[in-house]
């Protein structure tokens, strides 16, 4: 007797239904759609403008800005769409819009990234000159990140710093405290990887939390890549080289040593399963904890960075706004970018965000947002003490230096001797012949 | 006849224990989407509970996915766009590799290798000058771009293939055709389309897995999030920065697995056949 179920249904039945459903998707897919209602024009004025974003962990900071972002719009008759994209692929898009001439008017993108696309973007000096007049001035890291050759490229929009984040049980409880040394940091770390739980670290290849804390590593210990003209290299050094058996000492001693594969993400993720008692990172952490873990937040805490025989240094995430040469609409990029610095918009996307993100202005540092939480305020106290550098330091942060960051040349400094693939000094001439390479490129 | 022990034995060892051991290999990493999608968030980070089952499944992460992001349309744009490149990369493949398999003409092995070395061209370096190229023909933001600019990998990838296989059937039965008085395109369509059809299956099938799964194009050419595909709007609004929301993105990479997934199980035994046509006929 055959099996009955075998009846109910057969492959090209099912394919058959399944290729009617599909062609209906298609069809539907391909109707044309209602085409998009279009802000008519006032004289001077643009119709559209595309801004490309990157998403927040915050999403309800992506909406405001978009509505903020609309408002305005709507007042100016300017049609506004804001692209939300992942950290990660902006580079590949800044590529494209440039090679193709057309796409984004505005971007957002980081660090000197001014520096690398100068020739595609345009002059806005007058407008940072007049927000910082009206901001209370401006933070050198952001100067020194979009002000290129004399002439602002691009306008700064946040500045996105790290800081440790702790576990102030795990601290109590491993009878530790707050370091205010890299040194007593290692003796702290020691005692808490005794405990148990170490200091996560990573040391891969990622975006942000890798370079945020070997480059301010490297300077406290006296290291530097080149000298202030921006073009010798002078990492071959016996700081560099102390900078490199400290770091050493640190990964055996107190860090949890599955850093080397960790990227931006691990060090969230081992925080948040209690796994580790410390890690350097921006208000995410703490942020997810108080929305989803509260016991977590309720025993957290942060502390800035210590300070090293060269004094104290950080790497914050800078934020900038560029408005691309091809743009047809730069006067309304240049409006809606000044309307959304405003303190009365900007102030309420702080707000939000947890001031995981803040503005590089002065004026930010009595944004009402630091009394909502004490545990937040190291993330402005790093800001405000002026330890915040860029790669390329004491040099400007040119290209070669963006590129030597992209190439994570000083991260694998110290992973290659942390990984024990080479001895601290042999360590040091790698990176040394790395930068070479680099930075004697005409 | 009851089987001897020792050729039970045997035949567990020889086909049992490799058979499951594909298979565990095979299907983990949809069981740890499937596993991870349902997880609360307070048991993805609990690092003392056993990470293989789930001991409190919820559907939130499917909601977030369908009532906070776009992932319908999403679905519905990398479906539209997969079938119609699919479906054009297969109408410009067939003839192509028929032709190349079967005629003579000055240049024609120059063609095949030229087809080749053009499906090595990778797509981090094409996706600069197509971009140039989309605005010009005003396709920027539209899924059009992607349904133009998939076969520019889809179609070497596809002539090529099919360039074996159709080597692989024998000649005497469209000459037998042509013969017999039918023109070449009768030959093409009534002989030799039916006999490579394993073949055809098999690049429509991988035509539509890469189409399926392409990233930088549909990161590139489409900016409205209305307009995106899985890949690029998963990863658009399900990593915010260092927070990755693990169990929407594995709830969004097992539905987005799923049409691949159905497609292969129908097809697998022609795709099989046609993957191993050159290897078993002369």
């Amino acid at each position: 007797m055959g099996k009955p179920w075998r009846k109910v249904i057969t492959r090209r039945e099912f394919l058959g239904s399944a290729l009617a459903v599909g062609a209906g998707a298609v069809a539907a897919a391909c109707a044309p759609s209602q085409p998009a209602q279009q802000a008519p024009a006032v004289q001077g004025r643009p119709t559209q403008l595309l801004v490309l974003w990157q998403s927040s962990f915050v999403q309800e900071q992506d909406k405001l800005l978009d509505q903020m972002a609309q408002d305005w719009g709507k007042k100016n008759n300017v049609e506004v769409r804001v692209e939300h994209i992942a950290y990660n692929d902006t580079p590949a898009r800044i590529a494209a819009a440039i090679q193709a001439g057309s796409g984004p008017d505005v971007i957002r993108w980081t660090q000197g990234w001014a520096w690398i696309y100068e020739n595609s973007l345009v002059d806005v000096s007058k407008e940072v000159e007049d927000l910082i007049k009206r901001l209370g001035g401006i933070y050198p890291d952001a100067e020194a990140y979009n002000k290129v050759g004399g002439v602002w490229r691009a306008v700064p929009w946040s500045v996105n710093p790290g800081v440790f984040v702790y576990r102030t049980d795990y601290f109590q409880e491993a009878r530790v405290q707050v370091p205010t040394t890299w040194d007593e940091f290692i003796q702290v770390g020691k005692k808490l990887k005794a405990y148990g739980k170490p200091i996560g670290q990573a040391l891969g290849h990622s975006y942000g939390d890798p370079p945020g804390f070997w480059y301010p590593w490297l300077w406290a210990w006296g290291g530097k890549e080149v000298l202030e003209d921006g073009k010798t290299v002078a990492l071959e050094s016996d700081a560099t080289l102390l900078a490199v058996e400290k770091a050493v000492e640190l990964f055996y001693g107190a860090l949890d040593e599955s850093g080397l594969s960790w990227d931006d993400t691990s060090n969230n993720r081992a925080y948040l399963a209690e796994q580790i008692s410390c890690t350097l990172n921006g208000a995410s952490i703490y942020f997810v904890a108080k929305r989803d873990f509260p016991k977590v937040a309720q025993v957290s805490d942060h502390f800035v960075h210590p300070r090293g025989p060269a004094g104290q240094f950080s790497l914050h995430a800078l934020f900038s706004l560029g408005i691309m040469s091809y743009s047809k609409n730069v006067q309304a990029a240049k409006d809606l970018i000044m309307y959304l610095m405003d303190p009365q918009q900007y102030s309420k996307w702080v707000d939000v965000g947890l001031a995981y993100e803040f503005a590089p202005f002065k004026y930010s540092e009595n944004d009402p947002v630091w009394n909502k939480d004490p545990k937040i305020k190291a993330f402005r106290d790093i800001v405000v003490n002026g330890s915040g550098r860029w790669p390329g330091w004491p040099g400007p942060p040119t290209a070669k230096a963006a590129q030597v960051r992209e190439a994570y040349i000083i991260v694998d400094l110290f992973a290659k001797a942390c990984s024990r693939e080479f001895k601290p000094a042999d360590a040091v001439k790698w990176a040394a012949g790395q930068l070479r390479q680099i930075y004697g490129r005409s | 006849m009851t089987p001897r022990p020792v050729a039970i034995l045997d035949r567990f060892i020889s086909i049992y224990v490799p058979v499951v051991i594909t298979l565990v290999l095979l299907l983990f990493p949809f069981y740890w989407m499937a596993v991870t999608s349902v997880k609360p968030n307070a048991e993805l980070f609990d690092v003392k509970a056993n990470p293989f089952i789930v001991l409190r499944p919820t559907l939130e992460h499917y909601r977030y996915l369908f009532e906070r992001t776009l992932f319908a349309n999403w679905l519905l744009n990398t479906t539209v766009v997969a079938a119609l490149s699919t479906a054009i990369s297969l109408v410009l493949s067939v003839p192509a590799g028929y032709a190349l398999a079967r005629f003579r003409f000055p240049g024609g092995t120059l063609l095949g290798w030229g087809i080749f070395v053009t499906y090595l061209v990778p797509q981090t370096l094409l996706f600069l000058p197509l971009t140039q190229v989309i605005n010009w023909l005003g396709l920027a933001n539209t899924i059009w771009s992607l349904v133009l600019t998939y076969p520019t990998f889809l179609v070497p990838f596809g002539s090529w293939l099919l360039i074996g296989y159709f080597r692989s059937i024998p000649k005497d039965l469209e000459e037998s055709a042509l013969v017999d008085g039918a023109t070449r395109l009768q030959a093409l369509v009534r002989i030799a389309l039916p006999l490579a059809l394993p073949g055809i299956l098999s690049v429509g099938i991988f035509s539509f897995t890469l189409s399926w799964n392409e990233f930088i194009y549909a990161l590139v050419f489409i900016s409205d999030p209305v307009n995106k595909t899985v890949p690029v709007g998963v990863t658009s609004e399900l990593i915010r920065g260092d927070v990755f929301f693990w169990g929407s993105l594995m709830a969004g990479a097992l539905l987005g697995s799923v049409p691949v997934a159905l497609i292969y199980s129908f097809f697998v035994e022609y795709f099989v056949a046609g993957l191993t046509a050159g290897a078993v006929k002369g």
